[in-house]
């Protein structure tokens, strides 16, 4: 092993692993980038089925359409009963400036533009304090709440929510967010009825 | 600006690469012995990660997403990254050979600190543009060596203090840190 | 090579976590609890033994002057190849573990192994070799990913151990509680160590 190779066989050699390596890559990405597209479809419409649970049966596009407002923009589904009227909507939002960084927030609005259940799609908030958003214990709060019945802020900044224990910021993310919901909300309201 | 002032001060102090994020451990408490030791790995690392990231940037942005090759960026970085220590080594041989005698040494440990690796896919990820690739880089590598030089003034400090034998190396090492991790903590919720 | 002394010296002795202090970042990082510190172990069990085979294999062809970059080459491959199963298989898992599945890269286990064992031996000891030092890791993390989440969040796999109402040791769970536990499983993991050497 310790005698000098030639120039040849080194790069040779390197360029063949390379070569190895890049085709088994492409293969395995091949195979995988299906199931992993549909792991991402499915977490977002088992979400969808999680905020709208409460209003029966209906249907939903199975991808979501973007709406731009001027100062952020969303996705959301469309929900339709059998008689295609719509029952309501889900709506994915960024939560602003969370403890760490902006989090995907999908909520579910009724066509009355009351909030029925919340679903934490992405975040990095911190495991036991920012992410105990996702427990109902904070959660049954915003149920029923809409833009009009609601001072949209923490009690702390004189608002109607209580925030989580020891996560305010986490907290404050989370009600801009559902109130960036509830606005994207009337805006489709509005394209709706025209 | 203001923005640019955000990520450096969330980079150093927030989301410290050592004490949030848990990047570069090993060197962390490989080379934390002597203070001077210390300082040297800090500047080493500051000047590769700056560097590291502006380029994987480029290879990411001009190369791997035009080619549509996204899956490659794990084995593309690190040779990458390699590469690049390789040539700082060479490049800092020839012409700064003072600097070279003061950082050399770590040069070699710096391809397997994944702070390295860890910072310039976590750049990527966070979308940034070349400006704030840089800035995030440069200040996450700040944030390092500020965690590496207060750690290793605690151990040299600790070297003349009577500790319980069962805690003696890397235990009381630990500790330490954990407690400097919590002190860091005060600065969550600083940057919104 | 004696399995059961190898298997003894890869869990305490030569332990990779609490023994030879490498692979430190995934080891605090991602041990908020006991099942992520398992994902991480076997995720990185997986690359260790597949790069420690190949580079067995092909330890005659490898030139030794280009060894570490082709080293990294399989191991990047064998992690790329890991991450993108994952993705596809434990999609959940694969979330939380995040940045650090790219990172096993970087974990100086694989590469030490690499160099150390599976460049000078057979195909099959460093299968073996391989197979030890990840569940020796892996033991490592499971502990740790255990205090923590116990201690923490109250819970153990994922099955609480006390009400969801009572208050848990929060910081257990956070940066500073990961580098204190493992402060303290470093001093009983040498005990234990001892014992096993006395008692050979």
């Amino acid at each position: 092993m310790s005698k000098q190779e030639s120039g040849f066989k080194v790069i040779s050699v390197l360029v063949l692993i390379a070569f190895f390596a890049a085709a088994l890559l492409a293969y395995v990405n091949k195979i995988t980038r299906e199931p992993i597209a549909r792991n991402m479809k499915e977490e977002t419409k088992q979400a969808v089925r999680i905020v709208l649970q409460n209003l029966g049966q209906f249907d939903y596009p199975d991808d979501p359409l973007d709406k731009s407002l001027t100062e952020f923009t969303a996705r959301y589904f469309t929900a339709k009963n059998a008689s295609g009227q719509i029952v309501g909507y889900a709506i994915i939002v960024k939560a602003p400036n969370g403890f760490g960084g902006d989090f995907d927030l999908m909520v579910g609005i009724d066509s009355t533009g009351k909030v029925l259940d919340t679903y934490v799609l992405n975040h990095k908030e911190t495991p036991g304090l920012g992410d105990n958003m996702k427990k109902e214990d904070f959660k049954k709060q915003f149920r029923g709440r809409s833009l009009a019945n609601t001072r949209w802020a923490v009690k702390k900044d004189g608002g109607d929510i209580d925030a989580l224990t020891a996560a305010t910021i986490t907290s404050r993310a989370f009600t801009a967010g559902v109130k960036r919901a509830l606005t994207v909300f009337n805006v489709l309201n509005e394209e709706a009825k025209q | 600006m203001a923005e640019l002032a955000l990520i450096i001060v969330s980079a150093v102090f927030v989301n410290n690469v050592i004490f949030s994020r848990f990047l570069g451990l090993c060197p962390y408490f490989g080379v934390s012995k002597k203070l001077d030791t210390a300082v040297g790995m800090s500047m080493a690392v500051i000047f590769v990660l700056t560097l590291a990231g502006t380029i994987t940037y480029i290879v990411q942005t001009y190369v791997l997403e035009p080619l549509n090759i996204g899956y490659l960026q794990t084995i593309a970085f690190i040779l990458v990254i390699a590469s690049l220590v390789q040539l700082v080594e060479i490049v800092m041989k020839k012409v700064a050979p003072a600097l070279y005698r003061a950082l050399g040494i770590f040069l070699p440990l710096i391809t397997t600190n994944c702070a390295i690796l860890g910072i310039s896919i976590l750049a990527v990820q966070s979308k940034f543009n070349l400006l704030e690739t840089i800035i995030f880089s440069f200040g996450s590598a700040l944030g390092f060596g500020l965690a590496l030089v207060i750690f290793a003034s605690v151990r040299e400090a600790l070297e003349t203090r009577e500790i319980p034998k069962t805690f003696q190396g890397t235990p009381i090492a630990m500790i330490a840190a954990g407690i400097l991790a919590l002190a860091f903590m005060g600065f969550s919720g600083m940057v919104k | 090579m004696n399995i059961k002394e190898k298997a003894i010296k890869s869990f305490f002795m030569e332990n990779p976590v609490t023994g030879l202090l490498l692979g430190l970042c995934p080891t605090l990082a991602t041990t908020t609890s006991a099942e992520n510190g398992i994902g991480m172990g076997l995720a990185t069990t997986f690359v260790l033994l597949s790069s420690n085979v190949v580079v067995s294999l092909l330890r005659n062809v490898i030139p030794n002057r280009v060894r570490i970059p082709a080293y990294i080459v399989v191991i990047a491959t064998f992690v790329t190849i890991v991450d993108m199963s994952m993705q596809a298989t434990l999609y959940q898992l694969h979330k939380t573990l995040g940045l650090f599945i790219p990172l096993i890269v970087v974990n100086c286990i694989i590469l030490g192994r690499a160099e150390a064992f599976a460049s000078k031996n057979t195909v099959w000891h460093s299968f073996l070799d391989g197979l030890f030092m990840g569940l020796g890791f892996t033991f490592s993390l499971f502990i740790l990913g255990s205090v923590r989440e116990i201690l923490g969040s109250g819970a153990w796999l994922g099955i609480r151990l006390i009400p969801e109402s009572w208050n848990t040791i929060l910081v257990f769970v956070l940066a500073p509680g990961a580098f204190l536990s493992l402060g303290f499983i470093l001093i009983g993991m040498e005990r234990l160590s001892r014992l096993f050497e006395r008692g050979k």
